[in-house]
């Protein structure tokens, strides 16, 4: 097992073979630095907690495509990434900074897929963004493609 | 959290923005590069699933597809396996068919007039 420490002093035990899913602490171990308990100074416990679910999930991804587990993944992916925009922030920055490969993508592909179709007006109140465009950068980029920002499947809900 | 108003425009690595920008065809490309400064400026990256090679800087090419009694224009993304549909259809390209592209650029033949437009920023020069 390897211990885990929050950046709220909480600590987390975790199977290797689940841990080792992040880069970071594969190679800690693999250097001899794991030894004791991993301080995780970036991360909270909330965000911890959310990622070692992920890794315990995962643990045997290799092996899930043998025993028919793909669709069960699936659905906990899908399940995994539904929160807020965020807490959504918080797991993209623990995934890079641990280098979990596979998180990383999920969440990335999430966001982008969170973002298709959605108005400019939408995404920057979804996602608390103030605009620092000036009006002429901002009709530069639209003149390049008026048809983008418009026509009936252009979501303006916030959500 | 503190500042969490400039979570996803400051304190968002470039290259996670980068990421999640190579996930978006077409249009919503667009729509992305208008929301901030900093996300006009994001890294567009190959998808990380593949080696990064030389040429992976070059633009790689769209399957499009023009419904002519529409103008609804359908772009195929090969690398992502998705289907962008730009509808409802550029009422200009209405009855125009396809003829040659090259360099971005098609030249197009309608009834009204010939018409090159470049795929990807919709320019036109009539």
């Amino acid at each position: 097992m390897v211990k885990l420490k929050s950046n709220d002093d909480k600590e987390f035990e975790v199977e290797e073979a689940a841990v080792i899913q992040s880069e970071m602490i594969k190679n800690m171990i693999e250097d001899g630095c794991a030894t004791s308990v991993i301080p995780l100074p970036n991360i909270d416990s909330k965000t911890l907690i959310k990622v070692i679910e992920y890794l315990n999930k995962h643990i045997n991804m290799g092996k899930a495509a043998e025993t028919g587990e793909e669709d069960d993944l699936k659905e906990f992916d899908e399940q995994f990434v539904n929160m807020g925009w965020e807490e959504l922030f918080d797991v993209i920055m623990a995934a890079n900074y641990l280098n979990i490969h596979e998180l990383m993508e999920l969440c990335c592909q999430s966001a982008a897929d969170r973002l298709k179709n959605k108005s400019v007006r939408a995404v920057r109140e979804m996602l608390k963004i103030t605009n620092d465009l000036t009006e002429e950068e901002e009709q530069e980029i639209i003149n390049d493609a008026p048809w983008a920002f418009e026509g009936p499947e252009i979501d303006d809900t916030v959500n | 959290m503190e500042d969490s108003d400039k979570l996803w425009s400051d304190r968002i690595p470039p290259d996670i923005l980068g990421s999640i920008a190579s996930r978006l065809v077409v249009g919503e490309y667009f729509v992305f590069r208008v929301v901030c400064k900093q996300w006009r400026l994001a890294p567009l990256m190959p998808p990380s699933h593949r080696p990064r090679r030389l040429h992976d800087d070059l633009q790689l090419p769209y399957l499009m597809t023009l419904h002519e009694k529409t103008g609804i224009v359908e772009f195929f993304d090969p690398v992502y396996n998705v289907v962008t549909t730009h509808n409802p259809g550029i009422s200009k390209l209405k009855g125009s068919r396809i003829r040659s592209s090259k360099a971005g650029w098609l030249l197009m033949e309608s009834w009204q007039s010939r018409v090159d437009i470049s795929t990807f920023s919709a320019k036109s020069i009539i």
